[in-house]
C-alpha cells in the first residue's frame, strides 16, 4: 500500500500498518531441562501462582514450556521453539550428542505440541526416556551444543534463546578434573554467544532455598568484553526464581527488540543516539485467512485498481480526488472537488526529516490522563550508534527526575511519517525484593493528543445536563471508607489479567485444531464480588446509603431488560391489579367498542396483569388489548 | 433542516488589516470542514468595520428616513450552508467605523430573520451562535449605550443565541485605553449572555482557533456502574479523545478524456488458488480459517460463535490502586470519560462522593468495560484505569478512563541500570549542563503553557484543509512551503523565546558532552518503508497466502525478480529478495547454492542501479558481508561474491575500497556441513 492513501478503509490500514511496524522479526528458543534424579521431587510451589502443589520440578518446567508455546501462538506465532533434554539415558537427537533427547525440534508452535507436551509424564519419560545413571559435567557441555545447532537451522535473523532449567549450582562437580571440565563448558558457552545466543538460567530450587550462581553467572556472561559495553545496553541477567508461572512468563517471555532508532536533536546542534522499544505491544486475535475448501490451502488474494471508464488496470493512480466522490456528491456542487497529485498531497504530509526535535520541557503534572492517544515507547540510549550517548542520556534523565519535568519533542518516526508531538518521561529504575527489575531505567515516549483529537463530552450539556449535585463531606467520608476497603494493594500489578477474549478465541482453535469440541472457558476477568462482599459490603452499603438513602439502588440492566414486557408481575402486586381489575368490566366495554372511554392508565392495568407490553399510544394500547381477548376466546 | 446556525461578525477596520491574511485563513478552513463534515450547518459573513455598507437592518432604517445607523457593516454570505463563495482568499482591507455592539445587532437581526422565515428553527436543538472575531482596539461609542445593549441582550436571550468572542490579544500593539473600554462594555453585554471567551495570543493560537472537525458527543454507552453486587451508579462512557486522521481522498482516473467520464477507480479483489494462479476460486469454495501457531484451522460458520467470549455486558468496579502506581505509559489507547447520568440526581451525588474521595485519597479504580457484546462477534472487554476529575460549574465530577494492557500485550524487558558503567557516569559538570537545560528550556516562557494539547492544533490536518479550500477557490493557488507555514513552525519547531532563555546552555553542551556523530543506521522496518515508492501499484498481493508471485522465493530467485519488477512491484521485488538469498545460502547444502544466490545478487544489483535504488543494495551487500565474511560455514559464498566482483552502487570510490576491505579472506579452521532445515521461511513474512 501507498503511505499516503488517504481512502476511509485506507486510513485505517494505514493507522494499522504504524502498529505493525512496531512488531519486529521473531524469536528462536531451546528449552534446556537437566534431567538428572533429582529434578523428579516435589517442587513445593504454590498453586495460586500457577502451578500444582503436587508438581515436580520435572512438571514445572514443562509446564513453563507448554505455556511458553501458548503464549507464543497468541502473541507472536512465527517464533520457534524447541525442547530438549540434557543429562537423559536414551541418546536421541540429530547430530547425536550423547545424553541428549531432543523432545521437540525447533519449530512453530502447534496445537499437537502443546497437547504433547501434556501428555508427557513421569512414568512414561522413566520408561522412554529415563535419566542417565549419574551425573556427568558432559551432559551439560551436549546439551549446549545440541542447543547451539538446533538454532543454527532457524532462521539467521531471529533472536536466538537458550533457557536453562536446572537445579544442579555446579555441573562441572569437585572431582579433580573439575577446572578442566569447566573450561570445556565455558569454551562451549563462548561459542555459543559468539553466535549471539543468549543464556538465560532458571535455578530450580524452592523458594526459601539458597543457589549458588557462581558458575551459572560465567556461563551466562561467557565470552562478553566489558569494554564493548554489550552487557550495558543488553542488560543480562543470571537469576530468575521460578515462583509463579504468569511472573516468570512476563519476565522472560520475549527477548527485548528495538523497534527502531532515533536521533534525539536538540536546538542549536547538540545530538545523541536512542533506541525505542516496544515494551506495550497489544496483542491481537489472528485475522481469518481463506483456504481453498478442497485442497486446504491458503488462496491467494489479489486486488487491483480498474479504470471505470476504461475498463484498463491501473498501474499506477496518480492523481486524487478531495472530497472523495462518495462526499462530493453529498456537497451537490456547493463545492467542487480538488483534484492533486499524489506528489502533492504526500508534500502536505511530509514535513520533517525523521527525528526526535527536543523543544522543551515541562512540569510533569502538566500531563493530563487525556493527553495520550496510543500506547507509549519506551526509550534508552543508543551507545553503538553514537559513542557518548549513554552518558549525555544518564544526565538528562537525572536532570528531568531532579525536577520531575518532561521533555516535549516532536517525534518524526521515518521519511513517511507526519510529525507528532510526544513527551519523553523519565522513569526511575525498579527492583522487587529478590533485586530483579520490574521497570528498566529510561524514559518513556507518550504519544500527546492535539486539540483536533481532544473532545469535551463532560462539559456538554446535551450529555451531562446542567445541573450537577455536590456530594456533601458525610457522603465523601463513606466513600472514602469504601475505597480504603475495596483497595486492591500492593500484589497487584498492570497487566495481571488475561486478555479473556484472545484466550477463548486460542482455546477454541486449538480444541479445534486438535478436532476436539470447543471447551468451556472460565472467565477470570471479572470483579470479585465475593471477596468484595466479604471485605467491604457493610462500607459499600453505608456508601450507597449516604448518598441514595436507605433501601434504594439505581436500577441495572436487570430491571431493564427488554423482556419486561412480558414479566408476570410479583405475586403481591399481582393481587393489588386483581382487584383494580375487578373494579371495571374490559370485556363488556370492548364488546360495545367503548375501551377508549377508559383512561391510558386504566388501559395499562389491564396489559400489565396480562403480562402484556404497556407502551404506545392509547390506539395502539386498546388494539393490543382487543387482540388479547380474542385470542383468550379462541 | 439545519443543525445550527452561526454567524460569523469579523472585525476589518484598519487596526485589523495586519491580521486578514490569517483569518481568512481560519475561516476558509472552518467553512470547507463544515461543508465536508457538517453539511446542514448554516453560516453567515458579517464584516464591520467596511468602507461601504450593506446590510438590512440600515436599509430598513433607511427607509424609514435615518440612514445613518449600522454604517459600515456588511453581510458578505447571508446565512446558508457554506459554498465556495465562503473560500474567500482575502479578507476586505475595510476604511470604515463600526463597533462591535452594532455588528452583533446586525448579526443577531439576520439569525431573527431566519427564524422568522423558518420558525422550524426555534427549536431548543438548532444551535445559534455569533462569533465575534476583534481585537477590540474600534472604541464602543458611549452615548445611550448602555439602554441599548441591555435591549440586545434581551434579544440575544429571548433566541437563545449565544456568543463566542474571539479576542485578539497583542499586549504590544498600545491601544490599551480603547481596549478597556471595549472590554468593559464587552462584559455587560455577556453577562446576561450565554458564551464563550477566547484569547488568542499568536498566530497560531488563531490558525488553530476552530477543530479541523467538530464532533457531537454522544454516549458509546448508558447504563449502570456496578460497585460488587450491592451497588449501582447509573453513567454515560463518551470518547475523551480520538486521533483525527486527514480526511479521505478517492483515487482518480485519467485514463479517459471524455466529458461524461465518471473518473472512477475500483478496487477489486480476486481470491485465486495458490498453486494455479489462473484459477479463480468462488465464494464456495472458499473455508474461513484461523492461523493456531503453524496450522490454519478452518473455521465452520457454526463453530465461529464458540471462538467469542461473550460476558454480560457493563462496566463494573474491580478494586482501587494507588494513584502512583500506574503510570500513565501503561495506557493504550484513547482516553474516555464516565459521566453521571443526566439529571439523574442520585447518580450524580455518588458519582460526585466518589470522584471526591478519590482525588482526596489519591486512588484511581480499575474498572472492567464491556460496552458492547454481540451475538457473532463477541464482547469488547477491557480492564480500564479511572482518574477522578473534578468538576466545575460548567461540568459534573466525573471519571477518565483508559485502556491498562492485558498480560499478552506487555513485553518486560530488562534494560541495564544506567549506573552500572561507572565510566559512562556523567560528571558532576555535565550533570549541572543538563540541569541548567531542563530548566532554562521552559516551556512557560511565555508566561503560558505552550504546547498544551488541549489547545494546539493539528499543522498537518490544518495544512491540508487550509490548502484543499485554496485549492478549491483558486486552482493555481500554490502549495506553501512547510517552512513558510506558521501552524508547522510554532508546533514543531522550536520556539525563539524558549532557545533565546536556553541559548548560553544550548551552545556549551558539545563542550561539555561530547557524542561521537555517525551516520545514522536504520533498521529494517525503516529501511523497508523508505524503500517505498511513490506510486500506487496496481496489483498488490494480499493476505498470508505465500506464493511464488508474492515475494521472490528460493526456487527461483531472478525469475521472481523479474516478474515483481514487471509487475510495477519493486518495493516487494527488492525487500524480499534478500531474505531469499540469505535463505538459500544458509540452507546451501555445501556450495550448492551459492550460484544461484549469487546471481540474484547480481541481478538486484543491476536493478537498483537502473531503478536509482543503490542505497538498498548497498545495505544488502553490506549485511552479505557481515554476515558471511567469517562464517565458519559459509564464507565461501562470500569468496563467491568477491570473484563475481560484486560492487557497491554509486560513488566508484567508496565501492572500491568497500570491495577491498571485505576481499582479504582469512583462513579457518573447516566446519562440517550442517542439517539441512527445509523448512526456512521468509524472514520478512511477520512484518508485512
Amino acid at each position: 500500500m501507498a503511505d499516503y492513501n488517504y481512502d476511509a478503509e485506507d486510513v485505517d490500514a494505514d493507522e494499522e500498518g504504524f502498529e505493525r511496524e512496531f512488531i519486529p522479526t521473531r524469536d528462536n528458543v531451546v528449552f534446556l531441562i537437566d534431567v538428572q534424579h533429582s529434578i523428579f521431587e516435589s517442587a513445593g510451589l504454590k498453586d495460586t501462582e500457577g502451578f500444582e502443589e503436587t508438581d515436580t520440578w520435572f512438571d514445572v518446567a514443562l509446564r513453563v514450556a507448554r505455556e511458553f508455546l501458548k503464549m507464543h501462538i497468541i502473541s507472536s506465532d512465527s517464533d520457534k521453539i524447541a525442547v530438549v533434554f540434557y543429562g537423559t539415558r536414551v541418546t536421541e537427537n540429530a547430530n547425536n550428542f550423547e545424553n541428549i533427547f531432543t523432545l521437540q525440534d525447533l519449530d512453530e508452535p502447534s496445537a499437537q505440541r502443546i497437547r504433547d507436551l501434556e501428555a508427557v509424564r513421569e512414568q512414561d519419560f522413566v520408561d522412554r526416556v529415563g535419566s542417565a545413571p549419574e551425573k556427568s559435567p558432559e551432559h551439560l557441555r551436549n546439551g549446549l551444543w545440541a542447543a547451539q545447532q538446533l538454532l543454527h537451522t532457524g532462521s539467521s535473523k531471529a533472536y536466538k534463546r537458550v533457557l536453562i532449567f536446572t537445579n544442579d549450582a555446579n555441573p562441572p562437580g569437585t572431582s579433580k578434573q573439575a577446572d578442566n571440565f569447566r573450561e570445556l563448558i565455558m569454551a562451549r558457552a563462548t561459542t555459543l554467544h559468539e553466535a549471539n545466543v543468549t543464556v538465560e538460567v532458571l535455578p530450580l530450587v524452592k523458594p526459601e532455598q539458597s543457589f549458588p550462581m557462581a558458575f551459572w553467572n560465567h556461563i551466562v556472561h561467557a565470552g562478553e568484553d566489558a569494554e564493548t559495553g554489550t552487557s550495558f545496553s543488553e542488560g543480562a541477567d543470571t537469576l530468575y526464581r521460578l515462583q509463579s508461572l504468569p511472573g516468570l512468563l512476563r519476565q522472560r517471555g520475549y527477548r527485548k527488540r528495538t523497534a527502531g532508532k532515533a536521533r534525539w536533536i536538540f536546538p542549536e546542534g547538540f545530538q545523541l543516539a536512542v533506541a525505542m522499544y516496544a515494551l506495550i505491544q497489544p496483542a491481537t486475535k489472528s485475522t481469518p485467512v481463506y483456504l481453498h475448501a478442497i485442497k486446504n490451502e491458503p488462496l491467494r488474494i489479489e486486488s487491483a485498481l480498474i479504470c471505470q471508464d476504461t475498463g484498463a488496470i491501473l498501474t499506477e493512480v496518480p492523481k486524487r480526488m478531495f472530497p472523495k466522490k462518495a462526499d462530493a456528491e453529498k456537497l451537490a456542487g456547493r463545492i467542487l472537488p480538488v483534484i492533486i497529485s499524489t506528489q502533492e498531497l504526500r508534500e502536505l504530509k511530509i514535513v520533517k526529516d525523521p527525528g526526535l526535535y527536543l523543544l522543551g520541557f515541562k512540569p510533569r503534572s502538566c500531563l493530563r490522563p487525556w493527553h495520550t492517544w496510543r500506547q507509549s515507547t519506551f526509550v534508552y540510549p543508543d551507545e553503538r550508534a553514537m559513542p557518548g550517548s549513554t552518558t549525555a542520556f544518564i544526565a538528562l534523565h537525572e536532570a528531568m527526575l531532579q525536577s520531575d519535568r518532561m521533555a516535549v519533542c516532536t517525534y518524526v518516526r521515518t521519511r513517511n511519517s507526519e510529525p507528532r508531538l510526544v513527551a519523553l518521561v523519565a522513569a526511575q529504575e525498579e527492583k522487587d525484593d529478590y533485586g530483579e527489575q520490574v521497570s528498566p531505567p529510561g524514559m518513556h515516549m507518550l504519544h500527546l493528543c492535539f486539540a483536533d483529537d481532544i473532545r469535551t463530552p463532560e462539559s456538554d450539556p446535551n450529555l451531562v445536563g446542567t445541573d450537577f449535585p455536590k456530594a456533601s463531606e458525610d457522603q465523601i467520608a463513606a466513600a472514602e471508607a469504601m475505597i480504603e476497603k475495596l483497595s486492591m494493594g500492593e500484589s497487584a500489578y498492570v497487566g495481571m489479567f488475561q486478555n479473556p477474549m484472545l484466550q477463548r478465541h486460542y482455546q477454541v482453535l486449538e480444541a479445534l485444531a486438535l478436532g476436539e469440541l470447543p471447551p468451556e472457558v472460565d472467565d477470570r476477568l471479572q470483579p470479585d464480588i465475593q471477596g468484595m462482599q466479604t471485605v467491604g459490603g457493610a462500607a459499600i452499603d453505608a456508601f450507597r446509603t449516604s448518598v441514595y438513602g436507605p433501601d434504594y439502588d439505581e436500577p441495572g440492566f436487570g430491571a431493564k431488560k427488554p423482556t419486561a414486557g412480558n414479566k408476570r408481575p410479583a405475586p403481591e402486586e399481582e393481587a393489588a391489579l386483581m382487584e383494580a381489575l375487578e373494579g371495571i368490566d374490559y370485556e363488556g366495554l370492548a364488546a360495545k367498542g367503548a375501551l377508549g372511554r377508559l383512561k391510558v392508565d386504566e388501559l395499562k392495568k389491564y396489559l400489565k396483569a396480562k403480562g402484556l407490553k404497556q407502551t404506545g399510544k392509547k390506539d395502539e394500547v386498546i388494539q393490543r388489548i382487543t387482540e388479547h381477548m380474542e385470542k383468550g376466546k379462541t | 433542516m439545519a443543525k445550527s446556525l452561526a454567524v460569523f461578525a469579523i472585525d476589518v477596520g484598519t487596526h485589523m488589516h495586519a491580521y486578514g491574511d490569517l483569518v481568512a485563513e481560519t475561516l476558509r478552513t472552518l467553512f470547507l470542514s463544515k461543508a465536508l463534515n457538517k453539511p446542514r450547518d448554516e453560516c453567515c459573513i458579517l464584516y464591520y468595520g467596511t468602507t461601504g455598507t450593506k446590510n438590512a437592518v440600515h436599509d430598513e432604517m433607511a427607509a424609514q428616513g435615518d440612514p445613518g445607523e449600522y454604517l459600515h457593516i456588511t453581510v458578505q454570505q447571508p446565512l446558508q450552508p457554506p459554498n465556495a463563495s465562503f473560500l474567500m482568499l482575502n479578507m476586505p482591507k475595510g476604511g470604515g467605523n463600526s463597533d462591535f455592539v452594532d455588528a452583533v445587532t446586525v448579526a443577531a437581526d439576520s439569525i431573527n430573520r431566519a427564524l422568522q422565515a423558518r420558525p422550524e428553527l426555534e427549536k431548543a436543538n438548532v444551535g445559534k451562535e455569533i462569533v465575534l472575531l476583534s481585537n477590540f482596539h474600534a472604541k464602543v461609542r458611549e452615548d445611550g449605550i448602555d439602554e441599548f445593549v441591555e435591549s440586545l441582550v434581551e434579544s440575544l436571550q429571548s433566541k437563545a443565541v449565544s456568543l463566542h468572542v474571539i479576542s485578539l490579544d497583542n499586549a504590544a500593539s498600545g491601544r490599551q485605553e480603547e481596549k478597556e473600554v471595549n472590554t468593559t462594555m464587552l462584559s455587560k453585554l455577556l453577562k446576561e449572555v450565554k458564551h464563550k471567551q477566547t484569547h488568542v495570543q499568536t498566530p497560531a493560537e488563531l490558525l488553530g482557533l476552530f477543530k479541523c472537525k467538530e464532533y457531537s458527543n454522544t454516549a458509546y454507552y448508558a447504563g449502570p456502574f456496578t460497585i460488587g453486587n450491592m451497588m449501582t451508579m447509573r453513567v454515560k462512557i463518551a470518547k475523551k479523545a480520538k486521533k483525527e486522521t486527514l480526511p479521505a481522498t478517492g483515487l482518480y482516473s485519467e485514463k479517459s478524456r471524455a466529458a461524461d467520464a465518471s473518473h472512477d477507480v475500483l478496487r477489486e479483489r480476486e481470491y485465486k488458488d495458490a498453486s494455479d494462479p489462473d484459477a479463480m476460486v468462488p465464494p464456495e469454495e472458499r473455508a474461513k480459517a484461523y492461523k493456531y501457531g503453524k496450522q490454519y484451522v478452518p473455521v465452520q460458520p457454526e463453530d465461529e460463535a464458540y471462538l467469542a467470549y461473550r460476558p454480560d455486558r457493563g462496566i463494573s468496579l474491580m478494586g482501587f490502586l494507588d494513584a502512583e502506581s500506574i503510570p500513565q505509559h501503561y495506557h493504550m489507547k484513547d482516553p474516555w470519560v464516565m459521566v453521571p447520568e443526566k439529571g439523574n440526581e442520585r447518580s450524580g451525588l455518588a458519582m460526585s462522593a466518589l470522584v471526591h474521595a478519590m482525588a482526596r485519597k489519591e486512588q484511581v479504580a480499575v474498572i472492567l468495560f464491556v460496552p458492547r457484546v454481540s451475538e457473532t462477534g463477541g464482547a469488547n472487554a477491557a480492564t480500564c484505569v479511572g482518574y477522578p476529575l473534578l468538576g466545575s460549574g460548567q461540568q459534573p465530577d466525573c471519571l477518565v478512563l483508559n485502556h491498562l494492557p492485558f498480560a499478552e500485550d506487555m513485553r518486560v524487558a530488562k534494560f541495564a541500570s544506567l549506573d552500572e558503567k561507572p565510566d559512562l557516569m556523567p560528571s558532576t559538570s555535565q550533570l549541572d549542563q543538563m540541569r541548567s537545560l531542563v530548566e532554562t528550556m521552559d516551556l512557560f516562557a511565555d508566561t503560558r503553557e505552550a504546547l498544551l494539547p488541549d489547545l494546539t492544533a493539528n499543522p498537518v490536518i490544518h495544512r491540508f484543509y487550509s490548502y484543499m479550500a485554496s485549492q478549491a477557490a483558486d486552482k493555481d493557488y500554490p502549495l506553501p512551503a512547510p517552512h513558510e507555514d506558521v501552524l508547522i513552525n510554532e508546533t514543531f519547531e522550536p520556539r525563539p523565546a524558549v532557545i533565546s532563555k536556553a541559548a548560553n546552555v544550548l551552545h556549551k553542551l558539545p563542550e561539555h558532552l561530547h557524542v561521537e556523530k555517525k551516520e545514522l543506521v536504520l533498521d529494517g522496518a525503516q529501511l523497508k518503508e523508505e524503500a517505498k515508492p511513490v506510486e500506487e501499484t496496481a496489483f498488490s498481493l494480499e493476505g498470508a497466502a505465500a506464493s511464488s508471485v508474492e515475494t521472490v522465493g528460493t526456487s527461483d530467485p531472478v525469475g521472481d525478480f523479474e516478474v515483481l519488477l514487471k509487475e510495477g512491484n519493486p518495493d516487494v521485488a527488492f525487500s524480499s529478495l534478500p531474505p531469499a538469498v540469505f535463505t538459500l545460502v544458509d540452507n546451501s547444502l555445501g556450495e550448492r547454492n551459492y550460484d544461484k544466490a549469487v546471481r540474484a545478487v547480481v541481478a538486484m544489483r543491476t536493478a537498483a542501479e537502473e531503478l536509482d535504488r543503490g542505497q538498498t543494495f548497498n545495505t544488502f551487500l553490506g549485511e552479505l558481508a557481515s554476515k558471511y565474511e567469517h562464517d565458519r560455514q559459509h564464507r565461501n559464498f562470500w569468496q563467491f561474491i568477491i570473484r563475481e566482483r560484486v560492487m557497491l552502487v554509486g560513488n566508484p570510490e567508496e565501492a572500491e575500497s568497500f570491495f577491498k576491505q571485505h576481499s582479504g579472506a582469512k583462513e579457518e579452521e573447516a566446519v562440517a556441513p550442517m542439517e539441512v532445515n527445509e523448512d526456512e521461511e521468509d524472514e520478512f513474512a511477520g512484518m508485512d
